[in-house]
């Protein structure tokens, strides 16, 4: 008796708590707050381009400075080319995650390239540097499965400019080198449409393949982050300045158009004189007429401390830019700056007027400057 | 005979706990950037470092007699490394190779926060094991005895709280409060010695020398300025790499400085906050000019936060007869006026008010035109209290038939994680369930613009032309370039393809979103947890506590009566701990909400719980030898838990109606009492716990409240690492209330279950 008493009673004392209880959970039950994100599996879309066999399975990406060594299974430095069975495929080749149209040329940093156009910008997940100030971080740093892409073939991606009436598409945000066979198929199909093609790069891809995708581009901006291989090293994960050398070398030898950008980043490659070796080496590389970009860095990504680059810097490695000889200098990321504008090298006269990415006036006729007749290096039309 | 003054001295450990705890959290947080998951972590690693060495001490002071010089000896240890740790703790990002400018994620957070805090709390940890086991030695009420120690300790804290927020950080900088704890300790531990008593013992005798070695070189190293050297020391190595001007701590943070090639950076605990004299010019103007020019005349603006990072400049551009300027830290605007010399701040059209934003709103008289919010993302409970509903219809109360709201958050023209989408979505649904109108300029950071009137961006563009601005940025073309009805489209499509979630007071998801969005960036794997976690609801609490309380009763019968009595105490202690760390960042938060100014009155929050610790550790130590049935008189304090913890949202719904009740009562009392009353139900408990456990095992009392006080602080440690972070802000502070009310009836459960 005294027993089932107790037993009843622990019952109805678990019956009462667990009741209570539900009534809360009840309460606090709602719908999910993130929807849940689909990760679908990357399909194995083309065979990369620029590799070859190793023992056995492994295989070596030949595509960039890295020469991933990849074995079965295993996906290069990059995240986006894997190994599947002894062979290297590209997983993101028709893949984009960001199609982009209507952006303005000068926010690409072309200032010579048809001043005040539009293009359409493409860029895949994945890049092979890794650095701490990157703006793309969302894309650069993650998976091709870790990002929301599109299917979009090569015709498809050229129509999508044609559609919105843009001559140019620009290869941008992470790093082309990593999604080039997707690249190389557009840039060639473009050209064929009557379109125009922009290569934005960290230019660390390896000769060879630069070599062939160069005849179908028609302007290439790099970016070269610092003129030390420390910074190479240190702020971008293990990287290597003299890649970015050649690669401003081969683009020199085969005449494309390029110009320059140098981010200047507060305590980590903001000293003048290594700024002042880069600009003679500019000059003598690649000519003085190249046009080269300061541009002003703003807290990104991990790099959230560092204040932004004080204007006073900027402003000087311009002067020692200009006394290099280098003849077309700007400093970007400062709107309303006097040097965000083009200056004619022979009169001094002001060519192009801009604010930011606005063009508000163009005075060169025919490639050269309309006051002295100085030709202006670019694609003016 | 020694009872007495080692009580006191637990006065002096509870104090230094509580200061080394805010000095060095502080610093650990402006040198992480921190948010409440940094917080979170630093937290819980406190509470679990103390009960590591709680528990450990307690084990081995039962084994080997232990005399006050061991207590002594730990003392003296504490005060030797308070000054290394507070050295080490404001330099960590050197220690471990951070590049300057970098920020860490959460496990170098987790790490070094445990390296830093990891000595101190150890030795705090075996003090209150070491105190307890030499006064109770010996003594008819043991449990009396640690009844005592908890409630020194306890006042102890208090005193360090209230006495660190109104005095010490407004006198003292860092090194000179740790001298002041230590100097304090000192003599506590000379008071035990009683070197005067010719005290028995060589050991005991030759600690003297030391003590009063230590005294002498702190007092000498403060008179000397060498003190003041270590300070600016300490701080220089903390910015290697910066030009560093000017620091100084106030009552919100640290404030500090930097100056190269012509311009000085501003930091506010450890966040770069503007740059003069050149900002961001692009955030600056669109964030003045986009919501002035889309109102036809504006006359009377109101700024939230920014101002001196360049805002004021361009609205005073404008012809607006007013601006009212809140800033919360007066610190600021001092700094701004010395060191970057804002011209703006001396506008005779500019109103400055030094008061918190939502304080100043929801008592404000006056209607504006426009309304900007300048203040980061809401990466923390305090941000987050400037992007929630109820604060848009505050403004919506303040502003004119034609007014505007306008406040921007960072997105991406290139790409838009999941995380960033679900964040900005969060604050977009949250505008719009208050704003009828509502528009954006998308880019890489995103203009809002809200009013109870429709808007038209369009005419941005006609009147730019027409109030012949003087602007670096905005002209024709760019207007016409950010301004396309296309891109307008594109990015209100965006945010409407899906419904977001509300952002609320009592509900702050938009920081959780935030969290996770900053997570991502070190841990881009965890996105999915994140997501995951999100789907949190109670079921996720009920079901393993019925599950526990279940399988617990059910092993009962095998593991014997005594072991599960036992068991179900030290969990209900746990339970306890937990429930006293939730319902105070509750009480924080709602506290934050209804009174603003959080961080000047956070010391008299924390000292009121406190005092209600102590009073209700005294109050059950005092009787607790007399009470005969205290496994029931323990059952019915977790029931004044549960019923407090259940009734506690209902409270604080009710708060402004409380308020009206009596009008002339300041309006922090009722939060303060309620704070009072949570630490006093927390407070019964271990005293009588451990009287309960003593009663039933063999085992030593050092281990036994060793081991109590390490389960308390095992339940603290899940409070601070789920309450800030998950449960406030996916469940909201009722459901999150009710989770304490459910894991207190698993525990009463158990317990009766056990009687
Ligand atoms: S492209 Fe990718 S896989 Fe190939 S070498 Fe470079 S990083 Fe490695």
């Amino acid at each position: 008796m005294e027993r089932t008493e107790l037993t009843r009673r622990k019952f109805i004392r678990l019956a009462a708590l667990t009741s209570l209880a539900a009534a809360g959970a009840k309460i606090g039950c709602r719908r999910s707050p993130m929807s849940s994100r689909s990760t679908p599996e990357p399909e194995p879309s083309t065979e990369a381009r620029h590799w070859t066999r190793m023992e056995g399975k492994t295989v070596q990406c030949q595509l960039c400075f890295r020469n991933c060594t990849i074995r079965e299974g295993g996906r290069g430095f990059c995240g986006v080319r894997e190994n599947r069975d002894g062979t290297l495929y590209s997983l993101v080749y028709g893949r984009p995650c960001s199609v982009t149209p209507g952006s303005p040329m000068e926010k690409l940093a072309l200032y010579h390239v048809v001043p005040g156009s539009l293009r359409l910008n493409l860029a895949t997940a994945g890049c092979n540097f890794r650095c701490s100030f990157c703006h793309n971080w969302e894309i650069a740093t993650r998976a091709p499965e870790e990002v929301k892409s599109r299917d979009l073939s090569p015709i498809e991606a050229v129509d999508v400019a044609v559609e919105n009436n843009l001559e140019f598409i620009a290869f941008t945000y992470t790093e082309p080198t990593i999604f080039y066979e997707y690249m190389y198929d557009i840039a060639r199909l473009a050209r064929g449409r009557g379109l125009r093609t922009l290569l934005n790069t960290n230019g660390a891809m390896s000769p060879d393949p630069l070599k062939q995708l160069l005849p179908h581009l028609d302007a290439v901006n790099v970016d070269l982050k610092a003129f030390t291989s420390e910074f190479y090293q240190k702020a971008v994960s293990h990287a290597r300045m003299e890649p970015v050398l050649t690669t401003l070398k081969v683009i020199e030898e085969q005449g494309t158009w390029c110009e320059i950008v140098n981010l200047i980043i507060p305590t980590l490659n903001d000293a003048l004189d290594r700024i002042g070796e880069m600009c003679l080496w500019i000059r003598d590389e690649m000519g003085s007429g190249i046009p080269v970009h300061f541009t002003r860095f703003f807290p990104a990504y991990k790099q959230t401390r560092l204040p932004p680059t004080p204007v006073e810097t900027l402003e000087k490695a311009r002067d020692v830019a200009l006394e290099a000889g280098l003849e077309y200098v700007y400093i970007g990321n400062v709107p309303g700056h006097a040097a965000n504008s083009t200056y004619c090298p022979n009169c001094g006269r002001i060519l192009i007027e801009r604010v930011h990415f606005s063009v508000l006036s163009n005075h060169i006729e025919d490639g050269a400057c309309p006051f002295c007749s100085q030709p202006i290096p670019g694609i003016w039309t | 005979m020694k009872g007495k003054p080692l009580v006191l001295a637990f006065l002096a450990v509870g104090f230094g706990e509580t200061v080394s705890q805010v000095l060095l959290i502080r610093e650990l947080m402006t040198n992480f950037q921190g948010n409440e998951l940094a917080l979170g972590v630093i937290l819980a690693n406190w509470l679990f470092l103390i009960g590591v060495g709680s528990w450990c001490a307690g084990r081995a002071a039962d084994r080997v007699p232990v005399g006050l010089s061991a207590f002594v000896i730990i003392q003296l240890l504490f005060c030797l490394i308070l000054p290394v740790q507070l050295f080490l703790a404001r330099t960590i990002n050197n220690l471990i190779g951070v590049q300057p400018g970098e920020m860490v994620g959460l496990l170098p957070i987790l790490y070094s926060s445990f390296l830093i805090l990891g000595p101190i709390c150890v030795l705090h940890g075996c003090q209150f094991a070491l105190g307890c086991r030499i006064l109770a030695a010996g003594a008819e009420t043991p449990a009396r005895q640690v009844g005592n120690i908890y409630v020194a300790e306890a006042l102890g804290s208090m005193v360090g709280g209230a006495g660190f927020t109104y005095l010490l950080v407004h006198h003292l900088h860092a090194f000179e409060i740790a001298l002041v704890t230590i100097l304090l300790n000192l003599m506590a531990a000379l008071l035990l010695l009683r070197p005067w008593q010719q005290p028995e013992g060589l050991l005991t005798r030759s600690l003297v020398g030391p003590i009063i070695l230590i005294l002498g070189l702190g007092a000498h190293s403060w008179l000397s300025g060498n003190l003041a050297r270590a300070d600016q020391l300490s701080r220089e190595w903390q910015w290697t790499g910066y030009n560093l001007v000017y620091h100084q701590d106030s009552v919100y943070g640290n404030i500090a400085a930097t100056e190269s090639e012509g311009q000085t950076s501003f930091y506010f605990s450890g966040l770069l906050a503007l740059t003069s004299p050149d900002p961001d010019i692009v955030v600056v103007e669109e964030m003045a000019h986009y919501p002035l020019l889309s109102h036809p005349a504006p006359r009377t603006v109101l700024l939230v936060g920014g101002g001196i990072g360049g805002v004021l400049d361009e609205i005073l551009k404008h012809p607006v007869e007013s601006v009212d300027y809140v800033e919360l830290d007066p610190l600021i605007i001092e700094t701004a006026r010395e060191y970057a010399g804002t011209e703006a701040l001396d506008d005779p059209r500019l109103r400055l008010i030094l008061t918190d934003a939502r304080l100043f709103v929801r008592d404000a008289r006056d209607e504006y035109d426009v309304v900007i919010v300048s203040l980061p993302p809401p990466s923390t409970l305090q941000l987050n209290r400037a992007y929630t509903k109820e604060f848009f219809q505050e403004v919506v109360q303040r502003l004119t038939p034609q007014g505007i709201l306008c406040f921007g958050f960072p997105a991406s023209e290139a790409y838009m994680s999941g995380e960033m989408i679900e964040h900005n979505r969060s604050i977009y649904e949250t505008t719009r369930a208050v704003f009828p109108h509502i528009s954006l300029v998308p880019g890489d950071w995103t203009v809002l613009l809200a009013s109870p009137s429709p808007l038209d961006l369009g005419e941005i563009r006609q009147r730019f032309g027409e109030r012949d601005l003087e602007t670096r940025l905005l002209n024709a073309p760019y207007l016409e370039y950010r301004l396309s009805q296309e891109r307008i489209e594109r990015g209100l499509n965006l945010y409407q393809a899906e419904e977001g979630q509300i952002n609320r007071d009592l509900r702050p998801i938009a920081t959780y979103y935030n969290l996770a969005l900053w997570n991502v960036m070190f841990y881009p794997a965890w996105g999915n947890v994140f997501g995951w976690m999100s789907g949190l609801n109670l079921g996720w609490v009920l079901s393993p506590a019925v599950l526990a309380v279940v399988v617990l009763t059910a092993m009962r019968g095998k593991a014997g009566g005594t072991r599960f009595h036992n068991a179900a105490v030290i969990l209900a202690i746990a339970a306890t701990g937990f429930a006293g760390m939730t319902l105070s960042i509750v009480l924080m938060l709602v506290f934050q909400i209804y009174q603003g100014l959080l961080y000047q009155r956070i010391g008299v929050l924390v000292a009121a719980f406190m005092l209600g610790l102590a009073m209700g550790g005294l109050a059950m130590a005092g009787s607790v030898e007399r009470v005969r049935r205290d496994v029931r008189v323990l059952v019915s304090t977790e029931v004044a838990i549960i019923g407090y913890a259940f009734l506690l949202p209902f409270l604080v719904m009710r708060l402004p109606q409380i308020a009206d009740l009596a009008p002339r009562l300041p309006r922090e009392v009722p939060l303060t009492l309620l704070n009072c009353l949570a630490g006093f139900l927390v407070g019964l408990q271990f005293p009588l716990a451990n009287k309960i456990y003593l009663g039933t095992t063999e085992r030593g009392l050092g281990r036994v409240a060793g081991g109590l006080y390490a389960s308390d602080l095992a339940g603290g440690v899940f409070g601070a690492l789920l309450t800030s972070v998950f449960l406030i802000p996916i469940l909201g502070m009722t459901a999150t209330c009710l989770t304490v009310v459910i894991l207190k009836l698993a525990s009463l459960a158990l317990l009766m279950g056990a009687a």
